[in-house]
C-alpha cells in the first residue's frame, strides 16, 4: 500500500514547496522591479545610438523603440506611482531626447535634478542644459512670409544648429544635432525646387541645393531619399521639357532622351540600392519614368 | 515501514515551514529594492563598471536567499542584460548575450537578447545568412538531382517496363545537376543582405576580432555582386533590343558602359544596339522623302490623277469617290491604279463603309509595293480587325490551359541547355500518358485549373479593353463586356469581373449575385488578414448584406471590441497573475481559483473599460457565462488600463518567434519525405530540407 501511497505523498510536497523560479522569473513583490528593468535594458542599450547614419532601433516586435518605451514607462508610473520616480524620469527625458523633443526631454531632466538626494540629479542637470541648447535652437522659427524671408530665417536656424554641431562633435549628441541640420537642409533644397521657376536659373540652383545635400550628407542614413529627390528633379525637367515642346516638330528626341536618361540614372542608383528602405521606390520610379519615356518618344515618332 | 513514516514526518515537517518561507518571499526584499535601484542608475548614467558589481550583487543575494530556503529574485538576467548593453565593443556584448542566454532568462530577457544577436550584431547574423544560404545551395544540388530520377516516385512501377522513363529521368537528372552546379555561384539574395550587414558592422564596430575574416568576406561578396550588376543590366540591354525598344536598350548599354568591369562585357549588346539605331534612323530619315523612282502621270492622266490628289488632301470621301471612279474608268491600265484603289479604301472608311473598304485594301494589299504596305498596314489597324486579338488572345489562353492540364506546368527555362533537357525528360514522361500515375495528375491538373486559371487572362483583358476604349458604343460591346467579365473572374479581379458584367446588355441577376457573393467572400478574406478590419467587415454588411459573408461579416463584428476597451482574455490573466493585484485591475484572486462557488472568471475574461469592468463569470449552475459590470474610478482605469497594456504587451514579445514549419530536430536531422499527389502523378520524394529565408526585409535584397 505504502508503494502505492509513496509517488502520491511526494507529488504534493512538491507541490506545495516554495515557488522555485527559473533565474530569470522575479518573485512575485519584485515583479514590477522586473518589469521595470525589462523597460529599461532595451532603452539603454540603444542610448549610444547613431540617429543620424542609422534608423532608430526597434523592439523585438517591429515598434519603434524610443515611442515604445516612453509609453511603458508612462504605464509603470501609473501602475507605481511613488516608487523610482526619478529613474523613470530620467528615462524618459533619455528617450524624449531622442525622439528630437528637446523641450520636453528638458523639463523631465529638471524634475530629476530637482529631486533632493537623487543619484541621477547632477547628470541630469548636465543633460537639461545639453537638451535645453537643443530646445532653443529647435524652438527657432522655420516660416516666412515669402520665400525670401523663409530661405532667411531657415538660414539662422542652420546656423544655430550648425553651432550646436560642432560644440557636440565626437558626443553621442553629435547625432542628434545632425539630424536637425539635415532636416532643415532638406526643407531648403525642397523650397528652392518647388520655387525654382521663380528663381534666376532656378533650375540650375535647384540641382546645385539637391547636390549639395547629397555630398553633405553622404553618410545619413536618409542619403537614398536625397538622390530620389534629385532623380524626381531631373524626371520634373524632362517633363517640363515634354510639355514645352508639345508640337512635333519643336520635340527634339535627342534632347528628351537626355534629360529621362538622367533621371533614370539617378533612379537606378537607388533601385539597384541593397538594403534601403526607398529600393522599391526607386524601382518604381524607375519604371514609371521609363515607360513615359518610350510613351512619349512613341507619340512623336 | 518506519523509514517510510520518517519521510512523511519530515514531509510534514518541510510543509509547514513552506508557508513560512512563501510569507517572506512575498514580502518586498528591501536589499533587492536596493539593487534594482543601483543597477537602472549605473545603467542610465552608462556605467558598465559599477553596473557589473551590481550584477554580482544580485548574484551574491540570490545564493544568500537560496541559503534562508527562499526562491531567487529572478532579477540576474535582467541585471546582466542591462549591463550587456553597455559592454563597448561587439565581441563584449556578444559574449555576455551568450551568458545571459545560457543561464534560463525569462522568456522577454530571453526574447531581447535573441532579437539583440540576431538583429544587432550585423556580423554575426551574417554569418548565419552565409551559412544558410550555403546549406540551401547543397540542398538543392541533392534534391533536384533525386527528384527526376522517379527511383522515389510512383513512376518507378512503369520504369521498371519503359526504358524511356528511366532515360528521361536520368537525362532530366544530369543536366538538372549540371545547371545547378552552374549556377551555384550565382549572388544569392542572402548573400546580397550579408554583403550589407558586414559593411554595417565594419562601419558601427572596426575593431571587432572578427574585422579581418568579415573584410575578406565582403571583398569576395563585393566581387560576385559587381558582376551581378553588369551581367543584370547586359541582360535588361538584351531584353529591351528583343523587345525593340532600342531607347531603353541604349540607356542599358550606357549604364553597363559606366559599371567597373562591365565594358567588355557589354561590347557585343552594344555593337548590336548601334546596328539597330542606325537602320531605325537610316528608315526614318528615308520615310521622310519620296520614292527616289517616282513616275509622275502624264498628260490627262495626270489631271485625273490631281483631281485625286485634291480630293483626297480635303478628306471629301464623296469627291473622293467620284475623282477615282473617273480615273479608273478613263485609265484602267494605269500604273497609279493601285494608288487610286487606296485612295477608294480610305474614302469607303471616311464615310463609314468600313467592309468596303477593307476589301478594296485587301485587293491591294501586299508586301512587294509601298501602296501595298500601305494598304496591310492600314489593315492591321485596330479599326479594321476589330475582335480578331480579343479572339486570338482567347484562343491562346484555352491553348495554355490544355497543355497545362495535358502535360504540366512545364519547363521554367534558366537557359537553353536546361530547357532542352527538361523538353526531353517531359518527352520521355509523355509516354506515360496511358499510365495511371498521369492519368491521376491529369484528373488532379484538371481539376486545379478549373479551381484556379492556371493561365494569365491578362493578354484578353488587355485587348478587350482596348477594344471598349476604341469603339464603347460599338454593337460588339456588349459581347465584349461580358467576355472581359468571364477573363476579370477566371483572374480573380471579381470587381471588375461585376462592372463589365452589368455593362452587358441583358445582364442574369443570378451571376451578379454569384459575383457579388465572391466580392463579398474575397472582401472577408481581406479583413481576416488584416486582423479583423472593421471598415471592411461593415462594408461587406452594407454592400452584400444578402451574401453568407454578410453574416460571417456581422458575427466578427459583434465580436470586436468597442472602441477604447481592452478585452484581457482568461488565459491572458492566467498568464499574468499579477494583472489582478491592486496595481492593476483590483480583482479577487479567487476568481482565477476554478471555484465556481465563489466567482470563476469565464474564457472571456475581463474587458476594461473606461469607468467599467466587464467581468464575463461562469455560471454557479453550469450554464452559459454571465456579463457583470463594476464601475471603476477614473484612477483605478488608467492603472488597470496601464496594467492591461504592459501585460499584452509582455503576451506579444514572449510568444515564440521560432518558424512553425522548423521541426525540433530538424538542425540535425534536416530530412524530408515529401508525398504528393499532384501534377506529376503520385510521388514520394525524400530530400533534404531548405532552411527558410525569414529576412524582414527580403524584399530589398532581390
Amino acid at each position: 500500500m505504502w508503494k502505492l501511497l509513496l509517488p502520491a505523498i511526494v507529488t504534493i510536497l512538491v507541490a506545495g514547496a516554495p515557488p522555485c523560479a527559473r533565474a530569470g522569473d522575479a518573485v512575485g513583490s519584485l515583479a514590477p522591479y522586473e518589469d521595470l528593468l525589462e523597460v529599461l535594458a532595451p532603452l539603454t542599450w540603444h542610448l549610444n545610438d547613431d540617429l543620424y547614419r542609422y534608423p532608430p532601433p526597434s523592439d523585438p516586435t517591429g515598434h519603434d523603440l524610443f515611442q515604445l518605451s516612453l509609453a511603458r514607462l508612462d504605464g509603470w508610473e501609473k501602475r507605481y506611482p511613488s516608487n523610482f520616480r526619478d529613474i523613470t524620469m530620467f528615462a524618459r527625458a533619455e528617450a524624449l531626447e531622442r525622439m528630437g523633443e528637446y523641450q520636453k526631454a528638458t523639463d523631465a531632466y529638471r524634475q530629476v535634478a530637482s529631486a533632493s538626494g537623487s543619484p541621477l540629479a547632477d547628470a541630469a542637470r548636465t543633460n537639461a542644459n545639453r537638451t535645453a541648447t537643443f530646445a532653443e535652437a529647435a524652438a527657432m522659427p522655420e516660416d516666412g512670409d515669402d520665400l525670401e524671408k523663409q530661405l532667411s530665417v531657415l538660414r539662422k536656424k542652420l546656423d544655430a544648429w550648425g553651432k550646436i554641431v560642432d560644440q557636440q562633435a565626437g558626443t553621442p549628441y553629435q547625432s542628434f544635432a545632425l539630424v536637425e541640420e539635415e532636416r532643415l537642409e532638406r526643407i531648403t533644397s525642397g523650397l528652392v525646387v518647388e520655387h525654382r521657376r521663380l528663381i534666376n536659373k532656378g533650375d540650375e540652383t535647384a540641382e546645385r541645393a539637391l547636390r549639395f545635400l547629397i555630398e553633405k550628407h553622404a553618410e545619413s542614413k536618409k542619403l537614398p531619399l536625397h538622390i530620389l529627390r534629385l532623380g524626381d528633379l531631373y524626371a520634373a525637367l524632362a517633363h517640363d521639357y515634354a510639355d514645352a515642346h508639345e508640337r512635333p516638330l519643336s520635340f527634339k528626341e535627342e534632347d528628351f532622351i537626355a534629360r529621362t536618361d538622367r533621371a533614370l540614372d539617378v533612379y537606378r542608383k537607388v533601385a539597384t540600392w541593397d538594403g534601403v528602405k526607398e529600393k522599391p521606390e526607386g524601382q518604381a520610379r524607375f519604371a514609371a519614368l521609363e515607360t513615359y519615356k518610350t510613351n512619349t518618344l512613341a507619340r512623336y515618332r | 515501514m518506519r523509514r517510510t513514516v520518517l519521510i512523511l514526518l519530515l514531509a510534514v515537517a518541510s510543509w509547514s515551514r513552506a508557508g513560512t518561507l512563501l510569507d517572506e518571499s512575498s514580502q518586498v526584499d528591501p536589499q533587492a529594492v536596493d539593487v534594482v535601484r543601483h543597477a537602472a542608475v549605473h545603467a542610465l548614467l552608462a556605467q558598465p563598471t559599477p553596473l557589473a558589481d551590481d550584477a554580482h550583487d544580485v548574484e551574491a543575494l540570490d545564493r544568500s536567499r537560496r541559503d534562508r530556503g527562499l526562491a531567487p529574485t529572478g532579477l540576474a538576467d535582467d541585471v546582466r542584460l542591462l549591463a550587456a548593453g553597455l559592454r563597448p565593443t561587439r565581441d563584449a556584448r556578444r559574449d555576455a548575450l551568450e551568458e545571459v542566454l545560457d543561464d534560463d532568462p525569462d522568456p522577454a530577457v530571453e526574447r531581447f537578447a535573441r532579437y539583440a544577436l540576431e538583429h544587432e550584431d550585423d556580423a554575426g547574423a551574417a554569418d548565419q545568412l552565409l551559412a544558410d544560404d550555403r546549406h540551401n545551395r547543397r540542398a538543392s544540388i541533392v534534391n533536384d538531382a533525386i527528384r527526376p530520377l522517379g527511383v522515389f516516385s510512383g513512376g518507378v512501377l512503369l520504369a521498371a517496363v519503359n526504358p524511356f522513363l528511366a532515360a528521361g529521368s536520368a537525362l532530366d537528372s544530369v543536366v538538372t545537376t549540371a545547371v545547378n552546379l552552374y549556377h551555384y555561384n550565382d549572388l544569392s539574395p542572402r548573400e546580397r543582405e550579408a554583403l550589407v550587414r558586414y559593411r554595417r558592422q565594419l562601419a558601427k564596430d572596426p575593431d571587432t576580432q572578427a574585422a579581418p575574416d568579415i573584410v575578406d568576406t565582403v571583398r569576395s561578396i563585393n566581387a560576385k555582386r559587381t558582376e551581378a550588376v553588369c551581367k543584370d543590366t547586359v541582360s535588361a540591354a538584351e531584353k529591351a533590343l528583343d523587345a525593340k525598344d532600342l531607347d531603353a536598350a541604349r540607356f542599358y548599354v550606357e549604364s553597363a558602359g559606366r559599371l567597373p568591369g562591365c565594358d567588355d562585357k557589354v561590347a557585343k549588346v552594344r555593337d548590336k544596339v548601334s546596328e539597330a539605331l542606325a537602320i531605325r534612323s537610316t528608315r526614318t530619315e528615308a520615310a521622310r522623302w519620296p520614292a527616289d523612282d517616282l513616275e509622275l502621270p502624264e498628260g490627262d492622266e495626270r489631271a485625273d490623277y490631281e483631281a485625286v490628289a485634291t480630293a483626297t488632301v480635303l478628306g471629301d470621301p464623296a469627291r473622293m469617290m467620284e475623282a477615282a471612279q473617273r480615273f479608273t474608268q478613263r485609265h484602267d491600265d494605269s500604273d497609279h491604279e493601285r494608288s487610286v484603289t487606296l485612295v477608294v479604301g480610305v474614302a469607303r472608311d471616311l464615310a463609314g463603309n468600313r467592309d468596303g473598304a477593307r476589301d478594296a485594301l485587301d485587293s491591294i494589299a501586299s508586301k512587294k509595293s509601298e501602296t501595298g504596305r500601305t494598304a496591310q498596314a492600314m489593315l492591321d489597324d485596330p479599326r479594321f480587325n476589330g475582335l480578331d486579338p480579343l479572339d486570338a488572345a482567347e484562343r491562346r489562353h484555352a491553348g495554355d490551359v490544355a497543355k497545362y492540364v495535358l502535360i504540366g506546368g512545364g519547363p521554367t527555362g534558366r537557359s537553353a541547355i536546361y530547357t532542352a533537357a527538361q523538353l526531353g525528360a517531359e518527352g520521355a514522361s509523355a509516354a506515360q500518358t496511358l499510365g495511371i500515375f498521369n492519368v491521376i495528375g491529369m484528373l488532379t491538373r484538371a481539376w486545379s485549373a478549373w479551381r484556379n486559371d492556371p493561365a494569365s487572362n491578362q493578354a484578353i483583358i488587355d485587348e478587350g479593353e482596348q477594344f471598349l476604349a476604341r469603339e464603347p458604343d460599338s454593337p460588339d460591346a456588349s459581347d465584349v463586356h461580358e467576355r472581359l467579365a468571364t477573363a476579370y473572374e477566371r483572374a480573380g479581379h471579381y470587381d471588375r469581373a461585376l462592372l463589365h458584367y452589368r455593362a452587358v446588355a441583358n445582364p442574369k441577376s443570378s451571376r451578379i449575385e454569384k459575383l457579388e457573393g465572391k466580392i463579398a467572400d474575397q472582401l472577408l478574406e481581406n479583413a481576416k488578414k488584416d486582423g479583423g478590419e472593421p471598415v471592411l467587415l461593415a462594408a461587406i454588411v452594407r454592400y452584400y448584406p444578402d451574401s453568407d459573408a454578410a453574416t460571417k461579416a456581422r458575427e466578427a463584428l459583434e465580436k470586436l471590441p468597442k472602441p477604447g476597451a481592452i478585452p484581457l482574455s482568461r488565459d491572458t490573466l492566467v498568464a499574468h497573475p499579477a494583472l489582478l493585484g491592486p496595481s492593476g485591475l483590483d480583482l479577487d484572486p479567487k476568481l482565477l481559483d476554478g471555484d465556481r462557488d465563489n466567482g470563476e472568471l469565464g474564457e472571456a475574461g475581463v474587458t476594461v473599460l473606461p469607468g467599467t469592468l466587464e467581468l464575463s463569470l461562469r455560471s454557479h449552475t453550469g450554464g452559459d457565462d454571465y456579463t457583470e459590470r463594476r464601475p471603476i474610478s477614473p484612477e483605478a482605469y488608467t492603472r488597470a488600463r496601464a496594467a492591461a497594456e504592459d501585460a499584452l504587451y509582455a503576451s506579444v514579445l514572449v510568444k515564440d518567434p521560432r518558424d512553425p514549419e522548423i521541426g525540433r530536430f530538424e538542425k540535425y536531422i534536416p530530412v524530408y519525405i515529401n508525398g504528393s499527389l499532384g501534377e506529376s502523378g503520385v510521388a514520394i520524394t525524400p530530400g533534404i530540407k531548405m532552411r527558410r529565408d525569414n529576412s524582414e526585409d527580403r524584399a530589398l535584397y532581390q
